[in-house]
């Protein structure tokens, strides 16, 4: 459980010494940083065309879709909630995407705007259970994820693969704007989106004391349903999202797509400091945890380890975290 | 409280890990014999399936609420999914949309069954 401390008392607090000072540096994003910098020393060394711009590039390109669920979900698990469904939601809205564009024969937009409106849709689910109905997160996007991705694969009789999209809409995927790949806008904007609304709006400050408490803000006149379902419906938009782009960074989409992409976000929120019990946390943890993973992966991949490797250092590392994380929420 | 009343909450929920892990290792046997070939990414996602099984059965999600025979039930239930589907001539595809659908009403109904005080609390 972490500290029940009231948001609003940090500004009466005490100047921390300097012994708090050097603990307050040892923050999970320093650590991260620290951890980051390994990273790139080893992999420099190990690997053919690592440390060059295009690779960079790639890896950009790469962590994009997982990077948008991670966005979204940081003010989630601010509230101390979590979304299990936005994977499986990635799959269905990649899914519903070809249906219409294919199968119905609609035109372009009109199937970008059914693939968002299934994202926003199955965020409403999801907030309408949560924050509406008081249900638990956990499985209630439990229950969801196993809903979008049944939808997903009876749509397609789990065999449909829908591809031959037309090469404006693959730009998204797999061309460049100023030299970044086209994603990597869209993450950018969503960054600016979410630091502003988690780290500059009142409604931040009212997502970590709904974290910390919900009854203590429901009674600091914070409208606690109101803000649940807004962190939900904004989960489910950027699963939307990250379906489009998903579809169109690979040119295709079936039923499987975005399989564990749910966990590997929830990894990179973790890893980058924001506590998984709610109140505390940062975008810039997040978008750190993304870098370090997205790094690890590319960087095992090009100095020719095993794959599985990647997925074994990543537990390790989300262990560490959650054990500095924890020694920081003693002290 | 519980350890107000006697209880050693380290051993009794160490033990509960431990038994986790002693029934996994007995299903990872029952799951080696049943097929020719033993893959280590047998058994992805299971647990997700194990949670929902739990849950339908009964268990409040929050804890201090639950019993075996509910759960026996909740795998019994999900697990005829796919079977009924094939049984009434639907597409197979459709089992884990049902099964999901199963989890949220299952979800709702334990909402409904509480005491109306004890709700509010999302985690």
């Amino acid at each position: 459980m972490p500290d029940p401390a009231p948001v609003t008392a940090s500004t009466a607090a005490p100047r921390p010494s300097a012994a708090g000072r050097a603990a307050r540096l040892a923050t999970p994003e320093m650590v991260l940083v620290a951890l980051l910098i390994g990273e790139l020393v080893w992999f420099s060394a190990a690997g053919t065309n690592f440390l060059t711009l295009d690779n960079g590039l790639e890896m950009l390109r790469a962590s994009t879709e997982v990077g948008l669920l991670a966005l979204a979900l940081t003010p989630v698990i601010l509230t101390g909630g979590i979304d299990l469904s936005c994977g499986a939601l990635l799959g269905l809205s990649a899914v519903v995407f070809g249906a219409i564009w294919r199968d119905a024969g609609h035109s372009l937009p009109v199937a970008i705007a059914a693939a968002l409106g299934v994202g926003l849709l199955g965020g409403a689910i999801n907030a309408w259970m949560v924050a509406g109905f008081g249900r638990p997160a956990l499985i209630v996007t439990l229950g969801t994820a196993s809903l979008f991705r049944g939808l997903a694969e009876g749509l397609t009789g789990g065999a449909v693969n829908y591809s031959g999209f037309p090469s404006a809409f693959l730009h998204l995927g797999q061309g460049r704007i100023l030299g970044l790949p086209t994603q990597a806008w869209v993450l950018i904007a969503s960054v600016a989106v979410m630091a502003v609304l988690v780290h500059a709006a009142t409604i931040g400050r009212g997502l970590r004391a709904i974290g910390y408490a919900p009854e203590g803000a429901r009674f600091a006149g914070i409208p606690v349903g109101r803000r649940l379902a807004l962190v939900y419906l904004l989960s489910g938009a950027a699963a939307g999202i990250a379906g489009l782009v998903y579809a169109a960074r690979l040119g295709q989409a079936r039923a499987d797509a975005g399989t564990g992409f749910e966990l590997s976000a929830i990894t990179a929120v973790v890893l980058g400091g924001t506590s998984i019990f709610g109140g505390r946390g940062s975008v810039w943890g997040t978008m750190l945890g993304l870098v370090a993973l997205g790094v690890l992966t590319n960087g095992l991949r090009l100095a020719d380890q095993p794959a599985e490797l990647a997925g074994v250092l990543t537990g390790i590392l989300l262990i560490v975290a959650i054990g500095v994380g924890a020694r920081r929420g003693r002290a | 409280m519980a350890r107000l009343l006697g209880v050693r909450p380290p051993v009794v929920i160490g033990g509960a890990f431990v038994v986790m892990g002693a029934l996994t290792g007995l299903a990872a046997l029952l799951s080696a014999v049943q097929f020719i070939d033993v893959q280590a990414n047998a058994g992805i996602g299971l647990e997700l399936s194990v949670i929902a099984a739990v849950v339908v059965g009964g268990t409040a999600v929050s804890g201090g609420r639950g019993s075996l025979t509910g759960t026996l039930a909740g795998v019994a239930l999900l697990a005829t999914v796919g079977p009924a589907l094939t049984f009434l001539g639907a597409p197979a595809a459709w089992e884990r949309a049902l099964q999901g659908a199963i989890i949220l009403i299952a979800v709702s109904a334990e909402g409904f069954s509480r005491v109306r005080g004890l709700e509010g609390r999302h985690a």
